[in-house]
């Protein structure tokens, strides 16, 4: 299982233990982090999984696709940091990820 | 061009007899190539794999709603359903404000008296048209408020909206007519609201906001009013009364909800996925793509069935039975993508209402041994009449 960690706004955070190949957003809906919606069940639609990946993590994430940037134009508080959620598949290297999510997806 | 893969098979959503049972085609198109055909309609396409469904719902670039989302196409453009993301986005983000799980929730108490009220009315008779009495006046009493349409509309604007969802395609000049004092009452209601004091509804949302920064005009709030009204009346009216016929044949799971055996959210999905109130929605081919076994050029229609989905053994095991605590949490009745029901926390909300209060009223309600449910056709599948027969028990508001 890979460990990933989501941090609130707030400064909740939470450690989730999921299988590679499922989403960013998936893992965090699977684990009731209701800071993530992920209301379009991940088809970049709707940009209420709007996560901030830090600066150490982004050579394994990768960046976001010209598609994603447009509807990343939708998220509130959007930074160099920010992707969609639902964009960014788990993978075993990113064991031990951080990921940070928006004071608000609405 | 070499020959096309897909099954040809005669399939209309509008055909009152396939309709009964559209589940019997699905399954046989399934068990060939499971791309569907069938002329009628101006032909189109249908995929009957869970994936192939959800794959048409969620890949927008591929599979647009602009070209509109009816089949037969609807007179006119319905907002936001009819529009691609991220224009989309920009109206589905100001909308969402008034449909989230808090407002719905907000509304539980007004909600569960518009339950009492009608069961009310015919709870110390001992039986009642669950359809006519009960799920369809619910919906519309609960969801006009929400929208802004005053209550005293609701019966004739809801018989008028159900009239149109039913018939428009076997009587187009009646439906053109209907459609256009359907037109009017809800323009003027615009105009009128303008110049009213401000209230907190989705009317009110439509008149003062922007959207993809401009104002609406009032044609386009009617636009986004009629596919609400569409959207909100007969799916969830749909949903109750096709629950209530289970409960009404399985007094075990009766006995499991009220007991605690199952949780009232998981039963809830399970219900949704088996009824599966709304039944398909149009999209249409941008470019060339494999699906289902098969390929689609530009501009080929689509029919996105959420019922092929739904009964897809692959991904339901046994579908075509209603089992309680199961895990249907990805059912496909709500759509999927961008435009996933924007009302779904109200349904379920609704629904779950329903339910609960019939039980706690009503529990041994039953229906006729042998009584077999007729259902409406058109995209919109719901049962026409359900006679129930109980206990009967006390009114809980003086008459
Ligand atoms: C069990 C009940 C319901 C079912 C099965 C249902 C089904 C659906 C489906 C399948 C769609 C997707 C349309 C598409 O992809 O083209 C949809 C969208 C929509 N629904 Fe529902 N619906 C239900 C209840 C409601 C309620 C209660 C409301 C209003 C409060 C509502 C309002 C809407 C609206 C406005 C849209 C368009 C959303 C958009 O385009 O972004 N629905 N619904
Ligand atoms: S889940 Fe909708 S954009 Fe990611």
């Amino acid at each position: 299982m890979i460990c990933v960690t989501y941090i609130e706004a707030d400064g909740t955070s939470h450690d989730v233990h999921v299988d590679a190949g499922i989403s960013v957003m998936e893992a965090a809906v699977r684990n009731n982090i209701s800071a993530i919606e992920g209301e379009c069940g991940g088809a970049a639609a709707c940009a209420t999984c709007h996560v901030y990946i830090p600066a150490e993590w982004q050579a394994l994430t990768g960046s976001a696709s010209e598609d994603e940037l447009a509807m990343l134009e939708f998220g509130e508080g959007v930074d160099e940091r920010s992707r969609l959620g639902c964009q960014i598949t788990i993978t075993q290297e990113m064991n031990g990820m951080t990921v940070l999510t928006p004071v608000t997806q609405r | 061009m070499s020959a096309r893969k897909f099954t040809q098979i005669r399939f209309n959503h509008y055909d009152p007899e396939i309709m009964q049972d559209p589940y019997a085609v699905f399954a046989e198109v399934r068990s060939k190539c499971p791309l569907g055909h069938s002329d009628e309609l101006g032909g189109f396409f249908f995929p009957t794999t869970y994936e192939g469904v959800k794959r048409a719902f969620s890949d927008f670039r591929t599979f647009t709603s602009t070209d509109g989302t009816g089949l037969p196409r609807q007179p006119l453009p319905l907002l936001p359903v009819d529009l691609d993301p991220p224009v989309h986005t920009a109206w589905r983000r100001t909308l969402n404000r008034f449909f989230t799980v808090e407002a719905a929730e907000a509304d539980r108490e007004r909600i569960q008296q518009v339950a009492d009220t009608l069961i009310d009315a015919f709870i110390e008779r001992g039986y009642a048209d669950a359809v006519n009495e009960l799920t369809r006046p619910f919906l519309a009493m609960s969801m006009l408020p929400v929208i802004g349409v005053p209550l005293e509309d609701r019966v004739e604007l809801g018989n008028k909206l159900l009239w149109l969802v039913h018939n428009r395609v076997v009587d187009p000049e009646g439906g053109m007519k209907v459609y256009n004092e359907i037109g009017v009452y809800l323009t003027e209601l615009a105009a009128k609201r303008r110049l009213a004091e401000q209230r907190d509804d989705l009317l009110q949302c439509l008149i003062t906001q922007d959207f993809g920064g401009q104002k609406l005009d009032d044609g386009q709030v009617y636009q986004v009013l009629l596919l609400t009204l569409f959207g909100a009346l007969d799916s969830t009216s749909s949903a109750m009364s096709g629950s209530l016929l289970h409960l009404a044949r399985h007094p075990e799971d009766k006995a499991r909800l009220v007991k605690g055996e199952v949780e009232w959210p998981v039963a809830l999905d399970e219900f949704i996925r088996f009824t599966t109130p709304i039944q398909a929605l149009r999209r249409m081919a941008t470019k060339e793509v494999e699906i289902d076994g098969g390929t689609l050029y530009p501009g080929d229609q689509l029919l996105a069935l959420n019922g092929a989905a739904n009964r897809d053994p692959a991904k339901f095991p046994e579908p075509e039975k209603c089992i309680l605590g199961r895990d249907a949490t990805d059912h496909m009745s709500f759509g999927s993508g961008a435009h996933v029901c924007i009302g779904r926390h109200f349904a379920r909300l609704m629904l779950g209402t329903c339910l609960k209060t019939m039980l706690a009223r009503a529990y041994d309600f039953t229906v006729e041994d042998g009584f077999q449910p007729e259902y409406t056709p058109s995209e919109a599948r719901a049962i026409k009449s359900l006679p129930i027969r109980f206990t009967p028990g006390n009114r809980v508001h003086a008459v």
